[in-house]
């Protein structure tokens, strides 16, 4: 194994930096995606005409491209009909419109199995008071999408890492640029995959923590 | 876009296809391989010595852990260090096959799982061996279970190749952006290329839920 | 002549809870014993240890004069090996709650798989012992069916054709009954009744008190791991001793 322990202290500020740029964009690209996911999931929910079978291709064609084709999609055309961003906002950009599409999907199963339990309860207590049920309903998805939620979290931040190849200085950018200069290749990148893991681990251990206390 | 005529079209697509057929090569050899190591791992992981189920946890935990693309380029610059001389779709391949083998071990382990035990016990009371239980009353009752699980893991292998394009395999991604930057056009061509990628997936993944739900009529 | 079942001071511990507290008794051969009592009195284990499904943490269990008990050597416990689990109780079979049986099998295959690959028979010898007591519950004609298409009592009865094709000396029974609709109780009791006049040595766990009353020959009460007091069925169930019998049949009786 090609391992140098000083070269690896040389370069971890770099990467930490790098560390520091990929959560950030991981949080920042999760929220936008939830807020889009709500929107799409709520539109489609309702069933509004046009939009609804426009959402409904939408989400299907996220679900079934690569996320990595997407980045580079958003890269390569966004500039040419006027969208300039800089590299880190692009990045949240693409991590949201990707990622929305699969938390729409989670919201759309969620709202699915919640609201069959609550009209079975409901025909039981017979509550017909709509406000009720709203206050009832409403955070009960939330509970019921966390693990999956946290599941999407770990996959963008998984992916984060392609954003590297767009010109966003995250941790895989920092990993790619150190081994670039110092043609020692393997230290960068076993370092950056040790840094994602040891993000990760700890999330998905919370995640199934958080699945059992629930179900 | 009007000015786009079908040879132009016809020249691109001379140009991406053979990156659609090593997008399939990588697909095949890695899906072939990812079973194997699935059933091999989710064996470790059911072992009854712990130093085994470790082995198997940690190996797991890992590669769902961490992006795909790391692993790639950790699998291309260690292995000629230690004189493994393989390319990089040779590479890129074999890395995707250990990287679905982690979801197909979890998807073997909670198959096998939500197994009731009383069927080990019926089985033992019979006098049946723990192979001959495992093969011939676990195994067929898991199948349908983690068949579509097993399904979808090979879609999004097919779907994840194009992170080799990273490590320059030829395959789809890479020609597609090879092209975009050579024609200054990247909006057709990366659409073009999109549109390909979804027209591998999603029929595929429509068989697959169909046969999801052949297969839950059966077990009813 | 040994008993055909000795258990000899048995406990059974499940982390800190004992489930059999210091229990013995015997069972004769031909005899019918039925035991009563509360979830959680330890029946269910006791049976699970009869047939080597649990092993138990002290005492003995006999099965036609050989034992099997853990022994203590040193520090360490030494429990028996399975393949010698497997040979003292082979004599057993055991019938459960809820049927175990294979969803993926025939009954025909369910019935043939313990001969001819648990007890290395030949195919149609198997075949022709499968048929004989697949006809004997009287399911001959659901023999090419499979369990999800069988009713409960159809299940039930394939499981007990299932355990006798392996030819057990000692039949053990845990709730049959008890995950059963009410009118497909009475298919199952009546093989149990032909199999108890046919002399099998039988150890049931029922609820159904007229059942126990005609066909056991003692019934013993359990409550907590201990046993509490055992009878014949016409003094236990009319005349009970103890405080905690008359408090459980009292239980029972008012459902």
């Amino acid at each position: 194994m090609p391992f140098s322990f000083d070269y690896v202290i040389e370069i971890l500020p770099s990467l930490l930096e790098g560390t520091l740029v990929t959560i950030r964009i991981t949080i920042l690209g999760m929220l936008f995606a939830n807020l889009w996911g709500i929107v799409v999931a709520v539109i489609r929910w309702i069933g509004l005409k046009g939009l609804t079978s426009f959402l409904n291709m939408y989400v299907t064609l996220m679900r079934n491209i690569p996320f990595v084709a997407f980045a580079f999609y958003g890269y390569y055309t966004l500039p040419s009909i006027g969208v300039t961003l800089e590299p880190f906002g692009l990045g949240i950009l693409i991590l949201a419109l990707y990622y929305g599409a699969f938390i729409a999907e989670i919201y759309r199963g969620s709202m699915k199995s919640v609201e069959k339990d609550q009209l079975e309860a409901a025909e039981i207590l017979n509550l017909s008071r709509w406000k009720t049920m709203r206050v009832v309903i409403l955070p009960q998805i939330f509970i019921v999408s966390l693990p999956s939620l946290i599941n999407c979290l770990i996959s963008t931040f998984k992916d984060s890492a392609y954003l590297g190849w767009i010109t966003v200085r995250e941790l895989m950018w920092h990993a790619k640029n150190e081994g670039a200069l110092s043609f020692r290749m393997f230290e960068p990148f076993f370092m950056a995959t040790l840094i994602y893991f040891v993000i990760s681990y700890p999330v998905a251990l919370l995640g199934r923590a958080i699945e059992k206390r629930y179900s | 876009m009007n000015d786009m005529s079908m040879e132009t079209l016809r020249l691109w697509m001379s140009y991406l296809l053979p990156g659609i057929s090593e997008t399939l090569r990588a697909t095949l050899v890695a899906g072939c391989l990812f079973p194997i190591l699935g059933i091999f791992v989710c064996y470790l992981r059911l072992s009854g010595r712990a130093l085994l189920r470790a082995a198997g946890t940690a190996y797991v935990e890992f590669l769902r852990g961490t992006p795909l693309v790391g692993q790639l380029f950790l699998a291309y610059y260690v292995l000629p260090f230690w004189g493994i001389k393989l390319s990089a779709p040779i590479v890129g391949a074999i890395t995707l096959a250990f990287n679905s083998s982690a979801y197909a071990a979890e998807a073997f382990r909670a198959g096998i799982e939500s197994i009731p035990r009383e069927q080990w016990e019926a089985g033992r009371i019979l006098n049946l061996s723990r192979a001959f239980i495992f093969l011939r009353i676990i195994l067929p009752q898991a199948v349908p279970i983690f068949l579509p699980v097993m399904g979808n893991e090979l879609l999004t292998l097919l779907r994840a190749t194009a992170a080799l394009s990273l490590l320059g395999v030829r395959e789809l991604l890479f020609r597609a952006r090879d092209l975009s930057s050579a024609t200054y056009q990247p909006f057709p061509i990366m659409t073009i290329v999109l549109l390909l990628y979804f027209l591998m997936s999603y029929p595929a993944s429509e068989f697959v839920r169909y046969i999801e739900r052949r297969v839950k009529y059966l077990s009813a | 002549m040994p008993p055909m079942i000795r258990v000899v001071n048995a406990v059974k511990r499940f982390g800190h809870l004992v489930v059999l507290d210091h229990l013995s008794m015997e069972v004769a051969r031909s005899e019918k014993l039925v035991l009563i009592g509360a979830s959680g009195s330890g029946k269910s284990t006791l049976l699970r240890c009869l047939i080597g499904l649990e092993i138990l943490d002290e005492g003995s269990i006999e099965i036609e004069g050989e034992i099997l008990k853990a022994e203590q050597v040193g520090s360490r416990l030494i429990t028996p090996s399975p393949a010698e689990i497997r040979r003292v109780c082979s004599k057993l079979g055991m019938v459960f709650q809820h049927f175990n049986l294979f969803p993926h099998m025939t009954v025909l295959e369910n019935v043939m798989v313990g001969p001819r690959h648990g007890k290395g028979m030949a195919k149609y010898k198997a075949e022709v012992l499968a048929r004989k007591y697949i006809e004997k519950v009287g399911l001959l004609d659901k023999i090419d069916t499979r369990p999800p298409q069988l009713s409960g009592g159809q299940r039930q009865r394939v499981a007990i054709a299932r355990a006798l094709a392996m030819e057990p000396d000692i039949m053990l029974f845990d709730e049959v009954t008890s995950a059963l609709d009410i009118e497909l109780i009475g298919e199952v009791l009546k093989v149990m009744r032909e199999l108890a006049e046919e002399g099998m040595t039988m150890v049931i766990v029922t609820h159904e008190m007229h059942f126990a009353e005609d066909v056991a020959d003692r019934v013993v009460f359990l409550d907590k791991g201990k046993i509490i007091e055992e009878a014949p069925p016409r003094v236990m169930f009319r005349t009970p001793r103890e405080p905690e019998t008359q408090r459980f049949l009292r239980s029972v009786l008012e459902r």
